[in-house]
């Protein structure tokens, strides 16, 4: 496909543009976020901000991209949207896709998110077996672990239906 | 066309049902001949596919992008120019499928680009000032710290942020441990 002048992305209209960012993973959207003012601004006043789907989408990619798009995802929405307002960030934060194929998802990772958004509803962890195997065997381990997330979490889904192994 | 083929679009059918039975023609000012040819080359190709129900919005799986079929790919291969044609088009005409198949391609091309790499693509102006541009580049540098300079940075953040944060607000204090330690 060839740019030309013509093309105006942010001139179409928002609900339109809004479909499509919808279909962004969070450090997409911060990447957009960081091309213009108005970029910026319809990323920003994304309404999808107040019950955030936080996900991360690195594909067929080494596990420190990942880990860097996960830093990313975490801590540039604190900072872009909710004026570094952690509390508020951890609040909005309701549903959690890590989307990695391929490579294994530490389960200490899925604890630490788990322990850290205490307001997810949804958390899906697209990895391998391996990982929910090992969160089966660690998370009852410590006692209490499940006491913080398991208030709001309805769904928690760590299916290898991807993986094939 | 085929009504079958034009009911694929819920503003054609809505209009089909007002005027019945009439030979009259339905204008759609809004739709160049070009595009439009080419929305119906995409509503002949689906013609039998189930219509989109309006609680599909509502299922996560459908932010998906990587999910377009090889027909609907190589139909969708055209210049940027055409893309937001037909993505208004679809808007306009109301046809979920070819709206959400623009908007997915679009996103798709979204992805894995940096912010110059976006403003080409789309002929986006950087008009950001000389300080938001070092805002950027301190947001950028933070989160592609070393480990260890990432978690000194992250724990004098989480003792100036600390006094602010109320007990029970457990939440925030995992937070800064975490953000401090990735």
């Amino acid at each position: 496909m060839s740019s030309s002048k013509h093309t105006q992305l942010l001139h179409l209209p928002l609900e339109t543009l809004q479909r499509i960012l919808s279909h962004l993973a969070t450090d997409f959207l911060v990447t957009l976020s960081q091309t213009s003012r108005a970029a910026r601004s319809v990323v920003v006043d994304l309404p999808t901000w107040t019950n955030h789907h936080l996900t991360v989408e690195v594909r067929k990619l080494t596990s420190s991209r990942f880990e860097s798009a996960i830093r990313r995802a975490i801590t540039a929405p604190r900072w872009i949207v909710f004026n570094n307002d952690a509390p508020a960030f951890i609040r909005n934060a309701t549903s959690i896709n890590l989307d990695r194929i391929y490579l294994p998802i530490d389960v200490s990772l899925i604890l630490h998110i788990l322990d850290t958004f205490t307001s997810l509803r949804d958390a899906s962890f697209i990895g391998c077996l391996k990982s929910g195997m090992n969160f089966v065997r660690a998370a009852p381990t410590t006692p209490g672990r499940a006491a913080p997330w398991a208030q709001h979490l309805k769904r928690l889904d760590l299916s290898d239906s991807e993986c094939g192994s | 066309v085929d009504k079958e083929v034009a009911d694929r679009s819920v503003l054609l059918k809505n209009m089909l049902e007002d005027v019945g039975e009439s030979d009259k023609p339905i204008p759609l000012p809004n739709v160049t001949g070009k595009v439009l040819k080419k929305v119906i080359t995409y509503c002949e190709h689906h013609r039998n596919d189930p219509l989109p129900q309006p609680d599909d919005d509502l299922d996560d799986t459908k932010r998906r992008s990587d999910d377009i079929d090889d027909w609907d790919a190589d139909f969708i291969k055209v210049d940027n120019d055409q893309l937001f044609e037909l993505i208004l088009a679809a808007n306009y005409m109301d046809i979920k499928p070819l709206l959400d198949l623009g908007c997915k391609t679009v996103a798709n091309m979204i992805k894995g680009k940096t912010p110059e790499q976006i403003r080409e693509m789309f002929n986006i102006e950087n008009d950001f000032t000389p300080e938001e541009e070092e805002q950027i580049r301190k947001e950028n540098e933070y989160v592609s710290l070393p480990l260890d300079d990432s978690m000194m940075l992250g724990g004098i953040a989480c003792l100036l942020y600390y006094s602010l944060c109320i007990a029970n607000q457990s939440g925030c204090q995992h937070y800064h441990r975490w953000a401090s330690e990735s």
